[in-house]
């Protein structure tokens, strides 16, 4: 399970150097914890699948339809 | 006289150039008046060049009138979003980011060269979310509105290609779709709008970071006029890495084709999903009967893997997004991001590697059992938008912790995304309108390079249908903004 902490979103930002303003980080914690809740989620329902394929980019040139 | 022009379909203003019952002329001069009259309302424009378009009109004048007459786009005037180049044009990319000299357009995008070799007419670049990315709160060029209540969404992220043709502006516009931003804006304003297979348009002078999902298309108002476009931009492209080889099929002669017994699958989760409402169902069975009229075969298939293709397509195609603009622009520039696209691209930049593997991962599998269906019928269908148009604040992004936020995030744009995720061809065609008067629409989406079976049943149903005819008269639904 991927939980999202406040010290992670400020220390990651920082390592980055993205000079978030204060009063943004609360909307960035929700944003975060929104996409990792439904990360959880798919890991838990294809967690077992997406181990057996490779993650190639969707792109098409080289195949046949 | 300027208004009946402009009120035609590419179709109808390309017989009457040819056998030059008009000018180019006088189409671009329609135009133009039209822009001048309602743009400051419905802001579709970020930058108009009258006396270019004049000068080129006058050209195919000139061309057409000694014999050279180039073919169906030869005059028909278009606009495209200002996310593509266009020599003598800057690219704003809809943001405050960039400084006026970083603006100037290096080349012209491969679909303009292709356009200007049709003889097709350059207006000008159209209003956009910042950087082709959703979710912009304040829009530097003005607000988009929509053409059949200015109080209402013109959806992102290419609006501007949306509104224009819908309000008589153009007669087709060029857009950009990552996650539905041709589609989406094509179903609110009332216009037909293709994603196309990725790979068949060149992304060569476009200014776009999710290289997995991002895709160039038309909108206009007639599924003809679109597969017209396509024919001309469509095709390999050298400068363009992930352009395909395959060649290109003609769109417009196998239009007319009969749909009789062509197997079409309403897309279950989509169509009758707890987040689509009634008043969508509706209209939709009412499409479908439509199709079932011309001999369709209405059958239905499951797709419950296509709930996970908005936090997928977020935490892999926002992460390609951020990850340029970390090294670009956003350590020395952020306060100059428009606060909806900085917090967006901030949560962004914090998707660790190993989650990026994953959701990659999960997209192959969302995305195999998208092409299973797709081999398994002729085409795919199911409502473009789940919901009527809200006002513009209310169709703002708001960021929630409420205990069913996880589920609204993936039902917000389920209708759009799997197909991005897939990087199928869609296309969204006029359905209908909600209670509020606003649009809605029906997509078709098929297997990967078949976009002439998609315009097929697209343009049967559109004749079928009739809605195509239906045009939001700008004196009646600006008048009160005008005021």
């Amino acid at each position: 399970m991927m939980n999202v902490t406040e010290e992670y979103v400020r220390s990651t930002l920082a390592l980055q150097g993205i000079p978030v303003r204060e009063n943004e980080i609360p909307n960035i914690v929700l944003r975060f914890s929104l996409w990792m809740k439904a990360f959880n989620e798919v890991e838990s329902a294809l967690g077992l699948q997406m181990n057996d394929v490779d993650p190639i980019p969707p792109v098409y040139p080289h195949e046949d339809f | 006289m300027s208004d009946e022009l402009t009120g035609l379909s590419g179709h109808e203003q390309a017989e009457l150039i040819r056998c030059r019952a008009i000018s180019p002329v006088d189409l671009v001069h329609a135009y133009l008046a039209r822009i001048e009259r309602w743009d400051g309302i419905l802001r579709a424009w970020i930058t108009v060049d009258g006396d270019r378009a004049v000068a080129a009109a006058r050209t195919a004048e000139q061309e057409i009138a000694s014999g050279r007459y180039r073919g169906p786009l030869h005059g028909i005037p278009y606009g495209v979003k200002d996310q593509m180049h266009a020599l003598g044009f800057p690219t704003t990319l809809g943001t405050r980011v960039l400084d006026p000299e970083e603006t100037v357009a290096p080349c012209n995008a491969t679909v303009i060269e292709r356009l200007d070799a049709a003889g097709a007419i350059l207006l000008g670049k159209q209003n956009l979310h910042e950087f082709g990315k959703g979710g912009t709160i304040e829009l530097p060029f003005g607000q988009p509105r929509n053409p059949w209540n200015p109080a209402y969404s013109a959806s992102s992220s290419s609006s501007g290609s949306g509104i224009a043709p819908s309000a008589g502006m153009c007669t087709f516009s060029i857009g950009e779709d990552t996650g539905g931003s041709i589609r989406g804006p094509a179903a609110m304003n009332g216009v037909v709008g293709l994603r196309p297979t990725y790979g068949r348009v060149s992304r060569y002078g476009a200014v776009a970071a999710a290289y997995t999902s991002d895709t160039i298309g038309p909108l206009a108002r007639t599924v003809s006029d679109v597969a017209g476009v396509m024919e001309a931009i469509s095709g390999f492209d050298a400068r363009d890495p992930l352009s395909s080889k395959r060649s290109v099929d003609s769109y417009v002669a196998t239009l007319d084709r009969p749909i009789k017994g062509l197997r079409l699958a309403v897309v279950r989760e989509i169509a009758w999903g707890a987040g689509t409402t009634d008043e969508v169902k509706t209209v939709f069975q009412a499409a479908l009967d439509v199709l079932r009229s011309l001999g369709a075969q209405i059958e239905e298939v499951s797709l419950p893997l296509a709930k996970y293709a908005v936090p997928l397509q977020l935490l892999s195609a926002d992460a390609d997004v951020a990850s340029y603009f970390v090294k670009n622009y956003f350590r020395d520039r952020y306060d100059r991001f428009d606060v909806g696209t900085r917090t967006r691209l901030a949560a962004a930049s914090l998707i660790p590697a190993t989650v990026y593997n994953r959701a990659m991962r999960a997209r192959v599998l969302v995305r195999q059992e998208v092409l299973e269906a797709t081999k398994a019928y002729d085409a795919l269908v199911c409502p473009t938008i789940v919901r009527a148009t809200k006002p513009i604040e209310q169709e703002q992004e708001k960021i929630e912790n409420s205990d069913d936020a996880v589920v609204r995030l993936m039902e917000r744009r389920i209708s759009v995304y799997p197909f991005s995720v897939a990087n199928v061809p869609a296309i969204s065609v006029p359905m209908g309108f909600a209670s509020n008067g606003l649009p809605l629409a029906i997509q078709f989406a098929t297997k990967p390079f078949d976009e002439a079976t998609l315009f097929n049943v697209a343009h049967a149903y559109e004749r079928a249908a009739g809605w195509w005819q239906s045009q939001p008269d700008l004196e009646r639904t600006l008048v009160s903004a005008a005021a």
